[in-house]
């Protein structure tokens, strides 16, 4: 089954063509790479399928749903979830607590009764921090992490609003080797032990290979090649895109 | 929260001895008691209106408004329509909560300078529309309003009863997951908006509850000081709420409490002493801020963490 599509999507700014009909698709259980150049149009692909910025034209469809043009947090609440590229975080609330708040958040328990460290949340908020081997700096704040935690902060944040599909946006950004090692077991991890389906926009090409079951190439906001890593390794259109 | 046990139980010695101290003010005098149901209420609005900023984020320069209305709604009710102390006061809260949620629906779309610009020009605006209506006292507003019980002393425990309730409840607020959804909002707007929180309905919330706090203050105040004038929605009223938060501390749930008892106490002991009391109370303020950005409160809870 389709997890995410988007059928001929376009948005152009002025006279640029960010996106450019594109139509891709996810399927449930798949990790599936966005690549291209700068300027490919990617992020704005990501942009417009998370809801912060309305197509000019066509759709995306999450489960078989048309969600096209709905607002980011009425997306969450059908099940699509988005990190960002630069770490997008509570700053001021303890790494617990930005997961609390996300939890609260979807579980449809924001209100001024319900205890902030209620019991079931702090639990559930914990079993997370301790996929993403958070739990031991659960009261630290944001600030105090190394920026391969503030990242995978990032990510488990995502994961606690039980998403169906999450949108990762250059998640190895500026990471270190070994920071790169870590993520690249929690992408797999997503699929493979917590079933979510991932999209996945990255720019490190070992990464991508790496991770996912298929990738998609976009160029100047159009698709230009779609496949297994090996397919789009050998294809002479990519090679020429990178190669030059 | 991970030295959440440690402060409190310093925080319960501490309030556990204010409220005894509070409980033992009307022994002190006529004038310390005026003086300390003045701060309670400053505190209250300023605790109130700190919900909105040092919570959520959101800097009002018009929460005056909200004091005004409850305290006018109040001696309306009383003076105009006969009503007594109590179904005064329910429609003084009513009618806070109105003119939060209107004047909140048409602020919260806006942030900083924006927010904070609206929110002054509804202050000013209501303000003139105190002093011009006949119907409001004009200039000279609604005096001779009687004060229950007839004693001062006696009234002074209403108010503390009802400050320490409501200051309980913004507390409750606070430690809950509507509280923290204020300051998920604070911290990243953008963000909140992508775990599924409705950003505008959030700050509006926030907006509503402290308007409805600022127009219990306000009532009760119309009854210390048995009356009530236009000046009190001027924006010199609605600056002493910023004043006082920053004096205390705004990340910290009992700093404008501090501040407002310091600036009481303060501005008291400096009109008694110079006409040019305002001039204290700035060099004050500017020292607050260029010192100790986090207010006193926070600057001590700072400073105890460390040792």
């Amino acid at each position: 089954m389709k997890a995410l599509e988007t059928r001929n999507l376009r948005k152009y700014f002025g006279n640029v063509r960010a996106v450019d009909g594109v139509s891709i698709h996810v399927d449930q259980g798949e990790i599936v790479s966005l690549v291209g150049p700068n300027g490919a149009g990617k992020t704005t692909l990501l942009n417009l399928i998370s809801g912060l910025i309305k197509p000019d034209s066509g759709e995306v469809y999450l489960m078989g749903e048309d969600i096209t043009g709905k607002s980011p947090n009425q997306l969450v609440s059908k099940g699509l979830a988005r990190c960002f590229q630069i770490s997008n975080v509570f700053e001021d609330l303890t790494v617990l607590e930005n997961l609390l708040v996300a939890i609260h958040s979807i579980s449809g328990t924001i209100s001024m009764t319900k205890r902030l460290d209620d019991s079931e949340a702090v639990e559930k908020a914990m079993k997370i921090l301790k996929e993403f081997n958070l739990d031991v700096k659960a009261h630290l704040t944001p600030k105090e992490l190394s920026h391969g935690d503030r990242k995978l902060l990032d990510v488990a944040i995502a994961y606690s609003l039980n998403p169906k599909v999450i949108l990762l946006d250059e998640p190895t950004a500026a990471m270190s080797y070994r920071e790169k090692k870590t993520t690249v077991g929690v992408i797999k991890k997503l699929r493979d032990q917590l079933r979510v389906t991932v999209l996945l926009v990255e720019h490190d090409l070992d990464v991508v290979y790496e991770v996912s079951d298929r990738i998609v190439v976009m160029h100047q906001g159009q698709i230009l090649s779609v496949g297994t890593p090996e397919e789009v390794r050998e294809d002479p259109k990519v090679k020429e895109v990178y190669l030059g | 929260m991970q030295s959440e046990s440690e402060e409190v139980s310093f925080e319960q010695i501490a309030i556990a001895v204010g409220i005894i101290l509070l409980a033992l003010v009307p022994l002190a005098g006529r004038h310390m008691t005026h003086l300390v149901a003045s701060a309670l209420l400053l505190s209250l609005a300023a605790t109130s209106f700190n919900l909105l900023f040092g919570y959520t984020g959101l800097l009002s320069f018009g929460h005056a408004l909200f004091w005004g209305v409850g305290g006018y709604t109040l001696a309306v009710m009383m003076s105009r329509f006969g009503l007594g102390y109590v179904e005064s006061f329910v429609m003084a809260v009513i009618m806070s909560a109105v003119f939060g949620a209107v004047i909140g629906f048409l602020c919260v779309r806006h942030t900083r300078i924006y927010f904070a610009i609206l929110t002054l020009a509804f202050g000013q605006m209501f303000y003139g529309v105190a002093v011009k209506w006949d119907f409001l006292g004009g200039s000279d507003g609604i005096y001779g309003l009687p004060r229950p019980f007839n004693t001062l002393e006696l009234y002074y425990y209403v108010i503390l009863a009802i400050t320490l309730a409501s200051l309980f409840i913004l507390y409750k607020i606070t430690r809950s997951s509507l509280g923290l959804s204020f300051m998920a909002v604070r911290d990243n707007a953008f963000r909140a908006k992508f775990i599924g929180l409705d950003v505008s309905r959030v700050r509006l919330t926030s907006f509503i509850i402290s308007s409805i706090f600022s127009g219990v203050a306000g009532a009760l105040y119309v009854l210390l000081e048995t009356a009530i004038s236009p000046e009190t929605m001027l924006w010199t009223h609605s600056a002493e709420f910023v004043f006082v938060t920053l004096l205390g501390g705004p990340r910290v749930f009992l700093g404008p409490l501090v501040g407002g008892f310091i600036y009481s106490f303060l501005a008291d002991v400096a009109m008694s002493a110079t006409e040019y009391w305002l001039l204290v109370i700035g060099v004050v303020l500017v020292a607050i801020v260029l010192f100790f950005p986090h207010g006193v409160l926070g600057y001590f809870l700072k400073w105890r963490e460390k040792r």
